[in-house]
């Protein structure tokens, strides 16, 4: 006597073939394999976002260790209320780290600027752009931002013709919406700097 | 031009032997990592997730054909092999989000070259009775040897690409003409350098099994 499991695979094994069959099997699969990583990216949201910030750490540390090689560690400190200004790190050495962003041509630059304690740029580190390649990037160089290094992280600083109280700084021709978004990071950086009892 | 049948079926036995044979297939499935496996966590991370998408390539290979008919196979198998891929990378970007970011689009790609090889392999998306035998084991070892190879050529890229092992600065490493293999050219040079071993370890024991 044919079991109800025998019965139940003759089923299958009788109508896989057909075209109504076929089709629901389609649609059924199709729902699970898109609803299950569907369910699992929403159950997962937590997880992702707890990975991003450790992400964000890892990169951003990454970029601090570039502009004080040899500070041992970074805090997080109370970061000025600044429009653009990100966050504010601090080295065991007491040099800080502005995390900045400014409007470039393509949308936000975002720029990590090292001021020593002493109050001299120590260097610029780029965080994210999507400024023009050849044009825009121009003043994204090394040799660009490595042009302030060592700069006294003090006053205003402009591109254009400096007005009292401004310091002119040259700017890369052909890219003067992201000369300026450099610039305007330098400074939200160098007022961040003065809040925090710099220079 | 008639081309005799005979030299036709020979070559296509040789082509066919070719691309089932143990080095064709350990290549075929680790070279889509190959540009990307440029440190050894790299490596291992895109290995384990070769290595499991082949094994759930083999399984589904086996339970698709009892439920799904001849013109359903295909596009189911290949939505659930898809649908593993998936979540496997999202357990990726948990475990591990810096590599998760740094592999970007390679690492689905290593999962689909791992089930691709295993397609190749078995001769088909899904595996029939009397179709090419190819066991758990099988599809194992060849994501095993996939996983060794990534992992290989992730060490040396990073040692040669850093002058660094495990940390220790070797002078003039970085700078030395072995460099090479430290970029994505050379990473191809070094999966050459596997196959050559593979493929003569396979000589060895098909000398051995002819004796």
């Amino acid at each position: 006597m044919r079991s109800s499991n025998d019965k139940r695979g003759g089923w299958i094994a009788r109508h896989k073939n057909g075209a109504w069959y076929t089709l629901v099997l389609i649609v059924v699969v199709a729902a699970v394999c898109g609803g299950v990583p569907a369910v699992a990216h929403y159950a997962l949201t937590k997880p992702f976002k707890a990975s991003d910030a450790a992400l964000d750490e890892a990169v951003g540390g990454a970029q601090r260790a570039l502009l004080f090689p040899d500070a041992g560690s970074f805090t997080e400190v109370s970061a000025p209320s600044i429009e653009g200004l990100n966050s504010v790190w601090q080295a065991d050495t007491g040099d800080y780290v502005f995390d900045v962003q400014s409007d470039g041509y393509h949308g936000p630059v975002e720029l990590m600027v090292g001021i020593t304690a002493d109050g001299a740029v120590a260097g610029v580190q780029v965080v994210s752009e999507d400024e023009t390649d050849g044009i825009g990037s121009n003043a994204l160089t090394d040799d660009y931002l490595g042009s302030f290094a060592e700069m006294a992280a003090t006053g205003t600083l402009t591109v254009d013709e400096a007005a009292s109280g401004e310091i002119h700084v040259d700017g890369v021709s052909g890219a003067t919406f992201t000369s300026k978004a450099v610039v305007g990071c330098l400074n939200i950086a160098f007022e961040a700097y003065a809040q925090l009892g710099g220079n | 031009m008639a081309f005799n049948p005979n030299v036709v079926a020979e070559q296509n036995d040789r082509i066919d032997e070719l691309a089932h044979s143990r080095a064709f297939l350990v290549v075929a499935a680790a070279c889509p990592g190959l540009a990307a496996a440029t440190t050894l966590h790299a490596g291992v991370v895109m290995g384990c997730v070769l290595l499991v998408s082949a094994v759930c390539a083999w399984a589904f290979a086996r339970l698709v054909p009892r439920f799904a008919g001849r013109l359903a196979e295909v596009p189911v198998a290949l939505m659930l092999n898809a649908c593993v891929i998936v979540l496997v990378g999202f357990a990726v970007r948990v475990a591990d989000p810096v590599v998760y970011e740094d592999l970007g689009m390679y690492l689905p790609l290593a999962g689909m070259g791992g089930a691709a090889s295993l397609f190749i392999a078995q001769g088909g998306v899904v595996s029939h009775v009397g179709g090419r035998a190819y066991s758990l084991l099988d599809a194992i070892s060849a994501g095993a040897l996939a996983l060794s190879s990534l992992t290989v050529i992730g060490f040396l890229t990073e040692v040669l690409g850093t002058g660094t092992v495990f940390g220790t600065a070797i002078p003039g490493l970085a700078g030395s003409p072995i460099a090479i293999f430290g970029k994505p050219a050379g990473s191809l040079l070094l999966l050459a350098l596997v196959a050559v071993v593979l493929q003569a370890g396979d000589n060895v024991a098909k000398k051995g099994g002819e004796r």
